[in-house]
């Protein structure tokens, strides 16, 4: 097969809606526009592009490793390129096809928002992202980070104003540009009349692959006359993306919240389909029993299906588990694995869930002894095995071998680093 | 690598002829062959005599140089589980890519062809390769040259982004 029968098969089915009647139409009107006159267009060319546009599968292939800057652009080469790119199979593809050839980008949350991205492994760029064009969030704040849609929040009214909580989310797609705002939805407070004293959230935003919905997941402490004769009070909402509507979700009897003292705890990290919280089981609870640590504290992680709504309980490594000189876990998502953080007395050591859920599969990722300011990182991901961390709203490179940390030389990169996650570009639609 | 092989040790290779569009016959090894799935799924049903496949959509160019990366990519293979076997450092994967990466290095024409063949014979990691090289090399056009050449008419006098 040479070059234009190839060609031709690219385009036979592109022509598919041309018929003879609609073409003429276009091409009176390209004439009428050549002589300047003013014509009623909408009146003679239908609006909505046709639906059954059926592009050849490579051609389909070839768009779907093209980046959403390009895709957005080439909407316009034709009504077939357009409808192409708005087809949720075709999203799907994309990301898939996109996303797996290409390096994820990073997200940096400092006073603004700015996207790192890493060239071949060796050099770092960094981007601001305009996000004010559209949404007008004061304290703005990374939530969630998934196929390529940020769930941006306005965390700073949440702690001061505490009533309206959850005000100000929306989801946005950095790429196309696109943002929903999320619904308000007061907390419906458990005891009435009871005293809001301090409370605090711990967010997620998650997708699961089968059912295609993404969901938010809010998760509101707070005191109460309740939660000082029982256990802290919860609130625990999701938002379905799909539905554009939220509801409460149950609250498992044994659970209880650790509160979240970094930024990165409060955010749950998605593996697997499931949101993946620090927590502090109760006291009280049925579930466990509480085995006295010198902080008279047990660590749990909880995950919190996406899909189902319900929340589990993720075992840990076995040999953190009794260890009394455990002064700090933190538990992120590197690369598609849970990660987990210990910080010890005189090391951290990070540990990854190579297998889902099987306790046995915990293997130790990497340590970093004697170096006192590494008390708190968070490992972003890895690249040509150097280890991104994140601490103390600093970026650094580790790299196991020669058990180095330095800090990479960055271009424009922000002081004071809140937040970090990992991020993809995408086509997925907004509204 | 490859000829570090005892041919003495190893059975008689067997061989299928391809024959191409415009009539060449190729004889290659029949792990070769198989890397293509639309003859790996022929082949069981075929007579074990029968080893002859006529590739219609194939030109005699283009086998040449499919046939040329299906025997790369079989020995490099051999080489890289050898080299795992054994425990030795290789970089077979990373000179796969650079190999790689020089061979789909063609002009248009030569591109379409072996992404047209490699899709028609299913050839998966070259027909993943070939559809890469075309995205790479359009990326940062405009939607006028997308046109010329994809040859493509211009329809779109509505505005894409108006209707949003």
């Amino acid at each position: 097969m040479n070059y234009y029968s190839f060609l031709k098969s690219l385009t036979s089915s592109l022509k598919c809606f041309e018929t003879s009647n609609s073409f003429k139409k276009i091409e009176d009107e390209k004439e009428k526009r050549k002589k300047g006159r003013d014509v009623d267009r909408l009146g003679l060319i239908p609006r909505e592009v046709a639906k059954t546009v059926d592009i050849p599968h490579s051609t389909k292939e070839i768009l779907s490793r093209l980046p959403v800057k390009s895709l957005l652009r080439f909407r316009c080469v034709c009504k077939a390129w357009c409808a192409v790119v708005k087809d949720p199979l075709f999203v799907d593809m994309h990301l898939n096809n996109y996303s797996r050839a290409n390096n994820l980008s990073l997200i940096l949350e400092s006073y603004d928002l700015c996207m790192l991205n890493n060239n071949d492994g060796a050099s770092y760029e960094v981007a601001k992202m305009d996000y004010r064009t559209k949404s007008d969030l004061s304290g703005l704040s990374i939530l969630g980070s998934c196929n390529g849609l940020l769930c941006l929040g306005d965390t700073c009214s949440n702690m001061i104003s505490g009533i309206c909580l959850d005000s100000n989310l929306c989801l946005w797609n950095p790429s196309t540009k696109r943002y929903r705002p999320l619904p308000v939805t007061p907390i419906q407070r458990r005891a009435y009349g009871s005293l809001l004293i301090s409370c605090c959230s711990l967010y997620g935003f998650g997708y699961h692959a089968i059912t295609k919905d993404y969901k938010v997941v809010s998760i509101v402490c707070y005191d109460s006359e309740y939660s000082r004769q029982f256990s802290c009070d919860l609130e625990i909402k999701v938002y379905s993306f799909r539905y554009n509507s939220w509801r409460k979700a149950t609250r498992p009897l044994w659970m209880e919240f650790y509160y979240p003292r970094s930024d990165h705890e409060k955010r749950g990290s998605l593996v697997n389909g499931i949101l993946h919280w620090l927590v502090i089981p109760s006291t009280k609870g049925r579930k466990y029993t509480v085995i006295p640590s010198t902080k008279g504290r047990k660590y749990s992680v909880i995950g919190f299906d996406v899909r189902e709504e319900i929340f589990s309980d993720v075992p840990l490594p076995r040999d953190i588990d009794d260890d009394n000189e455990l002064n700090n876990l933190k538990v992120t998502a590197l690369d598609g694995y849970l990660c987990l953080i210990c910080g010890y007395k005189n090391h951290v050591e990070a540990w990854k869930m190579e297998d889902y859920c099987k306790k046995e599969s915990w293997i130790k990722l990497f340590t970093i002894t004697g170096q006192r300011e590494f008390r708190g990182f968070v490992p972003l991901c890895i690249r040509e095995n150097k280890i991104l961390l994140l601490d103390d709203n600093v970026l650094y490179l580790y790299d196991p071998e020669g058990h180095s940390v330095e800090k990479p030389e960055i271009k424009d990169i922000p002081e004071r680093i809140r937040y970090a996650t990992s991020y993809t570009e995408s086509l997925l639609p907004t509204d | 690598m490859k000829d570090s092989f005892n041919p003495s040790i190893e059975p008689p290779k067997k061989t299928v002829t391809l024959v191409s569009s415009d009539g060449y016959d190729f004889e290659v090894e029949e792990e070769v062959a198989l890397e293509s799935q639309v003859i790996k799924d022929g082949f069981e049903d075929k007579a074990v005599d029968d080893r002859e496949y006529l590739l219609f959509n194939v030109h005699s160019d283009t086998l040449e140089l499919i046939i040329k990366y299906c025997e790369k990519h079989v020995s490099s293979r051999k080489s890289i589980s050898a080299a795992a076997a054994s425990s030795s450092s290789s970089n077979g994967e990373e000179a796969l890519k650079e190999w790689d990466e020089h061979f789909i290095s063609v002009d248009t024409n030569t591109l379409y062809d072996i992404l047209m063949a490699a899709d028609y014979l299913n050839i998966k990691s070259l027909l993943d390769l070939a559809i890469q090289k075309v995205a790479d090399t359009i990326h940062g056009r405009s939607p006028e040259q997308i046109r010329k050449k994809f040859n493509i008419e211009n329809d779109s006098i509505i505005d894409p982004w108006a209707s949003e």
